[in-house]
């Protein structure tokens, strides 16, 4: 597997980012983390446009999601990113405070892979952190749309 | 032939003359001596007695007597030989054919010359017939003696009373001396009077003794100036006949019409009420037959009829009449076979229904009508419908209502099936007032108003051109009045003659209009209802949508409560979790445990969120009622339990728990949270013992309880217990977060079950909630729950 592969954090409080980026920091996660505020900077990044238009034509290896932000939300990402063709084999993990039975129906209806209630304490919201990024980036095969080109990895 | 010889010439002569005689008598003439030996006989004595002379001369005569009269001749012979006679003897003797006799016997001694008794001479007349004549005298007195009928005979001049046969005597003691003053003479001379002046013979009358009646049959017999009065007993036969003339005139007078028909349909005897029915003379009536007045039973049928009659013995059938001047009407007619001294008839009560159809069917046509009203048939076609139904009691009648406008003043159009629509229209708006025709003025006085000739009464003067134009002639109209007692508007009838209304009218009257208010009441209460309905469920729906958007308000705050409460406890967790790691070593040990002391109060707070966030939704989610196994579920808590209190000795008795009907989540919170607090209060016990049964099972209910020996509570603060955020114990004693319970007993109560609590300090504490049983299971489909 290649050490390049990354991960798409969209999540528009600062400290819940910064708390995320602690945790990959303190576990040594080798993958590259994007940062985006919130679901449209999130569709711009994933479709490589606006601030993105640039960037390398690669599928990030997992994608971590907010519900709430503002602009466009959680829902509205998933909603598009498992409609789209290209983008629906990207594993979304849904990442959120609220454990409403209403708003898991409508992830799992729209395809997410998988659903975390932030846990309150640090410890255990740590422990989720690195849990899902070693489950989702080292053990699981993603799609093969997903693997790196040669070549361009590291880039 | 013999003859006496007295020895002398002359006697010779008178010999011969006597024996001529002696010998042409009819009475036997013989002679005997005092030996009783016949010595002469004469012819007779042969035709008499059956003997000739030469039979008899020389024999003794004791032959012709009886044997039970033998000793006659003996005194007979005694008494002639002492020189006696034996004068009129009437006695008995014996023919030679062996019958009796009866004869009268003379005998006279027989003297010789010198006086001595010699011989008997005897003449025996035959008395036969007279005897018999004498008999039938003795018969003939008899009659009267012992008839039982009293008999009197009185003087026709001074009343004498002359007989009393004994029956008279007897029943009627002390009549010769009351002669007419006794009531069975009582006027009797005058009656004697008027026979001679009438020049009658015999008069018949009744009179009365004390109680009793006897007939007399007075006979004048002139010869003897006398009167007699044979008398009979009627009293039994006027008691019979009196009795049957007081039937007779019952029959005759009975209010009800009845009649008596022979087997041949002809009418025998009828009454009085029968001839007023039919219009017949009873003369009439009784030279005429059922068929004659029953059209429908013809002469053909009648035979059949009278099969039917007899076969069922009497009936009730209801039928046709037809009066002499032609009218049919119903009646009802009560028939009965009677059979009087061997013949058949029968027994008629007739009854008149005419009345009784009329009241059926207008009592049917209010029935149908009110029907409709009920039935929420439109009101306009109610009242039309009323009309039509009028019109079709009283043939030529035409009906109208008209509603009454209080605004305004005015009636108008409401239901006038058959009165042309251009005279509806002139009429519809119409003012009421003193002289407005009859319905405006009967609106006006509320009153009836009956106008007979629309042509000459004053109410009409401004209308009466219109009303002719329309030919109509007579018009009685009636305000009809709510149960409120305001006028609701007026029915008129209209007639094309003029006329003024009967009784039958007014009745007629009386049900449309009292009909009429009925509906129309009715059907305006039914609008009432229905304004009031529509204004209802208009506040209804406004409600309902204020509450949804209520509980939309109340949903989206909960959501920004499980979102946005949550996110700055997890930094300020986050973050005291990296300021420690950052200032490691750095701080003072007061710092730290204020660092500790913020950790802690964030993690309280999220555990208050999460509970009260818990709280509002078991208000809020849906119900998903299911039969629940409570032994099952209540295992599973306690698993979770047991693993959180590792080192801790809890003993469980958990009894046999009844099958629920519920929602499994959400008792399994309610388990959680009371399993939850009896194991956090009893963790001061050295041995918690936690009883989890069921007490109680009736009425399709199940009594759960949960039972610890922990801490208690004081039961003046147990209604505090299901208070949101309400505890008992401190913060630091006992951990928790007052919610549990409040949840709980909203789970029960929206299972339709109430939750109660029982405790004392330090002694331990119950908690115990109703819940309903599920209802039985076939056994194939138990399985599946279990």
């Amino acid at each position: 597997m290649s050490a390049a592969r990354r991960i798409l954090l969209a999540e528009d409080s600062p400290q819940d980012a910064e708390l995320t980026l602690e945790v990959f920091k303190e576990y040594h996660v080798m993958n590259v983390v994007v940062h985006v505020r919130d679901g449209a900077e999130a569709l711009d990044y994933l479709h490589r446009r606006g601030e993105f238009a640039g960037r390398a034509d690669d599928l990030p290896a997992l994608v971590l999601l907010d519900l709430k932000m503002p602009k466009v939300d959680g829902l509205d990402v998933l909603r598009e990113m498992k409609g789209d063709p290209r983008l629906k084999v990207v594993p979304v993990v849904v990442m959120t405070s609220s454990g409403e039975d209403r708003d898991l129906r409508r992830c799992y209806e729209l395809g997410v892979n998988a659903y975390v209630v932030k846990p309150v304490k640090f410890a255990e919201f740590a422990e989720a952190v690195k849990q899902l990024s070693t489950f989702w980036v080292l053990l699981n095969e993603p799609d093969p749309a997903c693997r790196p080109r040669n070549g361009q990895a590291g880039s | 032939m013999s003859a006496i010889c007295k020895g002398a010439d002359v006697a010779v002569a008178d010999a011969a003359r006597l024996a001529a005689i002696v010998e042409s008598s009819d009475d036997a003439i013989f002679s005997k001596d005092l030996d009783g030996v016949v010595m002469s006989w004469n012819a007779g004595a042969e035709r008499m007695f059956g003997y000739s002379e030469a039979e008899m001369i020389g024999t003794p005569f004791l032959r012709l007597f009886p044997e039970d009269r033998v000793q006659e001749e003996a005194e007979i012979l005694a008494k002639i030989a002492r020189g006696e006679r034996v004068g009129h003897l009437d006695t008995v003797r014996v023919r030679k054919d062996g019958t009796l006799v009866h004869v009268s016997v003379t005998a006279s001694p027989i003297r010789d010359a010198s006086g001595r008794v010699i011989g008997v001479s005897k003449v025996a007349r035959d008395i036969t017939e007279r005897r018999s004549m004498e008999q039938r005298m003795a018969w003939l007195a008899s009659f009267p003696e012992q008839t039982p009928n009293p008999i009197v005979e009185v003087d026709e001049v001074s009343g004498e009373v002359q007989y009393v046969n004994p029956a008279a005597e007897g029943a009627f003691p002390g009549l010769a001396e009351l002669r007419d003053g006794h009531p069975l003479l009582a006027g009797i001379r005058e009656l004697v009077s008027d026979l001679l002046s009438r020049r009658a013979d015999v008069v018949r009358r009744e009179v009365a003794v004390g109680e009793r009646w006897f007939m007399q049959t007075v006979l004048h017999l002139p010869e003897e100036g006398r009167v007699r009065i044979y008398s009979s007993d009627v009293t039994l036969r006027r008691e019979a006949e009196g009795r049957l003339r007081l039937s007779e005139f019952a029959v005759e007078n009975a209010a009800i019409p009845l009649y008596l028909v022979a087997k041949d349909g002809s009418i025998l005897r009828a009454n009085l009420a029968t001839c007023d029915m039919l219009g017949y003379t009873m003369e009439e009536l009784c030279s005429m037959t059922v068929p004659d007045v029953a059209p429908e039973l013809p002469s053909d049928a009648w035979a059949a009829h009278w099969e039917e009659l007899r076969e069922r013995g009497g009936m009730r059938l209801e039928t046709l009449n037809r009066r002499k001047d032609g009218g049919v009407f119903p009646v009802e007619v009560d028939v009965n076979m009677i059979e009087f001294e061997g013949r058949e008839y029968n027994f008629a009560c007739v009854h008149d229904i005419t009345e009784r159809r009329r009241m059926d069917a207008l009592l049917m046509g209010q029935r149908d009508i009110l029907r409709k009203v009920a039935n929420g048939y439109p009101l306009s076609g109610t009242l039309e419908e009323m009309m039509l139904f009028a019109e079709r009691q009283q043939a030529g009648m035409l009906c109208s209502f008209l509603f009454f406008d209080e605004k305004k003043g005015t009636l108008s159009h409401a239901a006038a099936p058959s009165l042309p629509d251009a005279y509806s229209r002139i009429v519809d708006g119409i003012s009421i007032g003193p002289a407005a025709g009859s319905c405006g003025t009967a609106a006006f006085r509320r009153e009836p108003v009956t106008v007979r000739e629309i042509a000459t009464d004053p109410l009409w003067a401004n209308y009466r051109e219109i009303a002719a134009q329309f030919g109509l002639a007579a018009c009685w109209s009636t305000p009809v009045f709510g149960k409120d007692g305001d006028l609701l508007g007026t029915f008129a009838m209209y007639f094309r003659e003029p006329r003024g209304p009967d009784a039958d009218d007014r009745e007629l009257i009386e049900i449309i209009t009292q009909t009429a208010a009925v509906a129309i009441d009715h059907a305006r209460a039914g609008e009432k209802i229905r304004r009031l309905n529509a204004s209802l469920e208009r506040r209804v729906a406004h409600r309902t949508r204020e509450l949804e958007e209520a509980n939309q308000e109340l949903e989206s705050f909960s959501y920004s409560v499980s979102h946005d409460l949550r996110a700055p406890l997890r930094h300020v967790l986050g973050y005291v979790d990296l300021l420690k790691r950052a200032a490691e070593g750095q701080l003072s040990e007061k710092a730290a445990r204020y660092m500790e002391t913020i950790g802690s109060a964030a993690e309280h707070m999220s555990e208050l969120i999460d509970d009260l966030l818990s709280f509002s939704r078991m208000g809020r989610a849906e119900m998903r009622t299911d039969a629940v196994v409570l032994d099952d579920l209540v295992q599973r808590v306690i698993e979770v339990f047991e693993l959180e209190s590792v080192g801790r000795k809890i003993e469980w008795k958990i009894g046999p728990l009844p099958e629920v009907s519920g929602d499994a989540a959400m008792l399994r919170l309610v388990f959680t949270n009371l399993i939850g607090n009896a194991v956090k209060y009893t963790s001061t016990r050295e041995v918690a013992c936690i009883e989890i049964g069921c007490t109680e099972k009736k009425d399709g209910q199940a009594v759960i309880h949960v039972r610890d020996n922990g801490v208690g509570f004081d039961m003046q603060y147990a209604h505090k217990l299901f208070g949101v955020f309400q505890r008992l114990h401190r913060q630091e004693d006992f951990q928790g977060t007052g919610i549990g319970l409040a949840t709980v007993r909203r789970i029960v109560a929206r299972h339709g079950g109430t939750v109660s609590a029982e405790g004392a300090v330090e002694r331990g504490a119950t908690f115990s909630f109703a819940i309903s049983l599920a209802s039985p299971i076939p056994e194939g489909g138990k399985g599946m729950n279990s």
